[in-house]
């Protein structure tokens, strides 16, 4: 075989089906690697992860190739659109009026809810159990009660809202820890159907990303973490009907040995 | 000074008022977003529909996507710019396209038929090709059958399906890198005379038996191979990229793995 038959099978075959993953570094990332400006421990990290990436790979393929054309001059009409697109923007906040009526509305809406609410006479306290839920309570989401009073039911409604929401348990913000110490734990949401784990340095590299179905992971062995440098963690849940919830983002720092 | 010039942009991006900003961006780097537009569109509306995505994109959540990008670090503004840009052109033919999700009229035939479905009609493999192709996952098709297949498709499919289809066909046609170029601006129709079978046969086989040996390569060996072979890239830029120094050693490197894959392959 030679090279011609080789370039002849090895056509690029799937261009209008690749697609960027998750997996799929930023573009600074591909950008500072077709410029050959990644460290050497960046690049092979990066490297190992074009070797199967159509789509990265075209991007560096197409970062490195020449232009087809000159760059011209963008058509003045055109041109003009483009600039009014930061001009619409940027005469939000003292553009729509109808923006206005719709926040009166909405808190006028609030306040006849406040009124109401405060009016209604409260649920009768109950003893605390299993099966009864304190009006008040915002922890974590309590067993539904039996018949719920008008009351109850609408502090429930307002709990399952608030529940929602995908927090990191471990680490903690600004906690320093050591290699062994670094695993990541957080709070279940409900319907997920796994989690994706993404820790990144303070330059926004990705050091390691993970997909998991339960509420914990820990950074694989091979994964070094430098002394007394910032890193940052986020979780992402994938929910059923394609729809996400992504966690703060939580900094740590690795911790020096010894 | 161009990164200092980039920085104070980026800075005035995030001001109160930053349409002189944003004025200056488009003033120097529309070219180059045009540039990079032109290479997925052919037709001058659809180059100024999807540049003004681009621009819109970029402009969205107060600047966000091009404050991003961090002038201290590795890459180039304009490097970087062009692989935002490229990213974004692919956004923009998803959405005006639509994901390229099955008929309904076909998600409900057999799994041959909707195999046959995506070689012909969106992948724009010619019969033989579609044959070949599958005969790996349904070793006992024949050709009669794929036929047959494919009258049943071009009976399920409306005339508003092959309009879709077409414009799916056209619209990813100047795509850079594209492989099909060669092939027919609709996928509906199939062109005579095919390539000889038996030669389309051998080709296939030759693909299959390749990626098997290259999936067994090391990953770094891989890289070299695809990004040499399959993007075309020269010798040096092989070389500076892998970090193997001069286009020397990247040319004695791909001889040795050549001369191993074709040991294997033998």
């Amino acid at each position: 075989m030679d090279e011609k038959q080789l370039r002849n099978l090895l056509r690029p075959q799937k261009n209008l089906t690749a697609r960027r993953s998750w997996r799929c570094p930023e573009e600074a990332l591909l950008a500072a690697y077709a410029e050959q400006k990644l460290t050497e421990r960046h690049r092979q990290r990066l490297e190992a992860h074009l070797a199967d990436c159509d789509f990265c790979l075209g991007q560096v393929a197409f970062l490195l190739s020449p232009p087809e054309t000159a760059p011209a001059a963008v058509p003045a009409g055109l041109l003009l659109r483009a600039r009014q697109l930061a001009e619409t923007r940027a005469a939000v906040p003292g553009r729509p009026a109808w923006r206005w009526g719709a926040v009166a509305a909405a808190t006028a809406g609030l306040m006849v809810i406040a009124a109401i609410s405060l009016r209604e006479p409260r649920a009768p306290v109950t003893p605390p159990g299993p099966s009864v839920t304190p009006p008040v309570s915002t922890s974590s989401l309590p067993a539904a009660p039996a018949a719920p009073t008008p009351a109850t039911s609408r502090t429930i409604r307002k709990e399952q809202r608030k529940a929602v929401e995908l927090q990191l348990i471990f680490p903690r913000e600004g906690s320093v820890l050591s290699r062994s110490e670094v695993e990541f734990r957080w709070k279940s949401v409900r319907g997920s159907q796994f989690y994706e784990i993404r820790l990144v340095t303070a330059e926004g590299d990705v050091v390691w990303e993970g997909r998991v179905e339960t509420t914990q992971a820990r950074l694989p062995d091979d994964i070094e973490l430098a002394p007394g440098r910032e890193y940052f963690v986020s979780v992402r849940a994938y929910l059923p009907e394609g729809k996400t919830l992504k966690s703060p983002t939580v900094g740590f720092r690795a911790r020096h040995p010894g | 000074m161009q990164d200092r010039r980039i920085t104070q942009l980026l800075h005035e991006l995030r001001s109160r008022s930053p349409q002189a900003a944003w004025a200056e961006f488009l003033e120097s780097h529309s070219p180059l977003i045009l540039q990079v537009v032109r290479l997925f569109e052919r037709d001058p509306d659809q180059i100024a529909e999807c540049f003004l995505y681009v621009c819109q994109e970029l402009s969205r959540h107060r600047f966000r996507r091009l404050r991003r990008f961090h002038p201290a670090g590795p890459a180039t503004f304009s490097t970087w710019l062009r692989a935002v840009v490229r990213n974004l052109c692919f956004d923009w033919y998803r959405k005006e396209f639509g994901r390229h999700r099955i008929f309904q009229a076909v998600a409900r035939l057999p799994a041959l038929d909707r195999e046959v479905f995506g070689c012909v009609f969106e992948q724009g493999l010619l019969r033989e090709e579609t044959f070949l192709s599958l005969r790996q996952r349904f070793p006992n098709l024949t050709r009669e059958e794929t036929e047959e297949s494919l009258a049943r498709l071009h009976r399920s499919l409306t005339p508003r399906h092959l309009w879709l289809l077409s414009l799916r066909r056209a619209s990813a046609q100047p795509l850079p890198e594209d492989s099909t170029r060669d092939r027919p601006a609709s996928g509906m129709e199939i062109p005579a005379p095919e390539p000889d079978p038996e030669v389309l046969a051998s080709v296939n086989e030759q693909r299959a038996a390749l990626q098997r040996v290259l999936a067994r390569l090391p990953k770094p060996e891989r890289l070299l191979i695809r990004l040499r072979f399959e993007r075309g890239l020269t010798l040096e830029q092989v070389a500076r990229l892998t970090g193997l120094g001069s286009a020397q050693k990247a040319d004695y490197r791909l001889k040795e793995i050549l001369e191993r894959l074709r040991k294997e392959l033998t």
